[in-house]
């Protein structure tokens, strides 16, 4: 069966996102959600999202041309 | 007692060429990888590179070190991004993301994004998608998820970058995880 999730819901788990991902605060909630399957399984997803995006998103390389081209651009030495 | 970066800084208000060459070249790169993260091309990077060290050489004088200067070029990078993004699309800007919808959010099935290795990660093809989804999110959410999350940089310091209120981050914070977790659900059952 599919579970519904009221606005209420998906606003507190979001909400309490906007806090460090792996704060005390967020831990709270996800205790509390241990409650509902189907609310930890959006909160896990969403965990992932950012742990997946935080993994690939490591920092570029700036290729050394560039570098040299921006110093020339700028008219430094 | 002036430490080295501020001996740099004071040299480079006076124009001082070397001085400034030397602050260029010590964050160029982080400023290129910030640059790229946003804007998600080499060559929009470049150019945001660019503009931004332009500002920024322009006015360091009115550099009053309130902050880190890389703080500073932070922000004005970061400004410089949003400036672009919204004139290469001024439409997605005109979006409404700062209030909540209460009826855009109905019934739907809780499925599961799969668990992904660092092998998965490393899969050209994996990647790729994942870039899809993320470069296809609306700039103002895009811009949010980045610096929150990513940049993990705390709600304050993203409303204060994006000169916007805390609730108005949350807000966007919000929509922007929503949204890549149904991209990536998308992705996980082979829809486009």
């Amino acid at each position: 069966m599919k579970h519904i999730h009221t606005i209420e819901e998906m606003e507190k788990i979001c909400e309490q996102f906007g806090q460090d991902i792996e704060s005390e605060i967020c831990e709270e909630v996800k205790r509390s959600l241990e409650k509902c399957p189907d609310c930890k399984v959006q909160y896990d997803n969403i965990k992932k999202v950012v742990q997946i995006y935080r993994i690939t998103e490591q920092d570029i390389e700036m290729p050394e041309k560039v570098s040299k081209k921006l110093i020339k651009s700028l008219n430094l030495n | 007692m002036i430490d080295a970066e501020d001996k740099v800084i004071a040299q480079a208000k006076c124009g001082d060429k070397t001085a400034l060459t030397t602050l260029v070249n010590r964050y160029s790169g982080k400023i290129y990888a910030i640059a790229y993260k946003l804007m998600r091309n080499r060559e929009d990077a470049e150019d945001i590179m660019q503009d931004s060290f332009i500002k920024f050489i322009k006015n360091i004088q009115s550099f009053e070190g309130r902050s880190t200067l890389y703080s500073w070029l932070y922000k004005i990078t970061v400004n410089t991004a949003v400036e672009k993004l919204r004139r290469k699309n001024p439409e997605q800007f005109q979006i409404d993301f700062d209030t909540v919808d209460y009826n855009n959010h109905g019934t739907h099935p809780v499925l599961e994004i799969p668990y992904y290795d660092k092998k998965d990660l490393d899969n050209p093809d994996i990647t790729e998608k994942l870039n899809s989804a993320i470069k296809n999110l609306n700039p103002k959410l895009r811009t949010v998820f980045i610096l929150r999350d990513i940049e993990k940089l705390s709600i304050k310091e993203t409303a204060g970058i994006l000169n916007l209120s805390e609730s108005n981050v949350k807000v966007r914070l919000m929509r922007a995880r929503m949204q890549l977790k149904e991209k990536l659900i998308r992705l996980h059952i082979g829809e486009s």
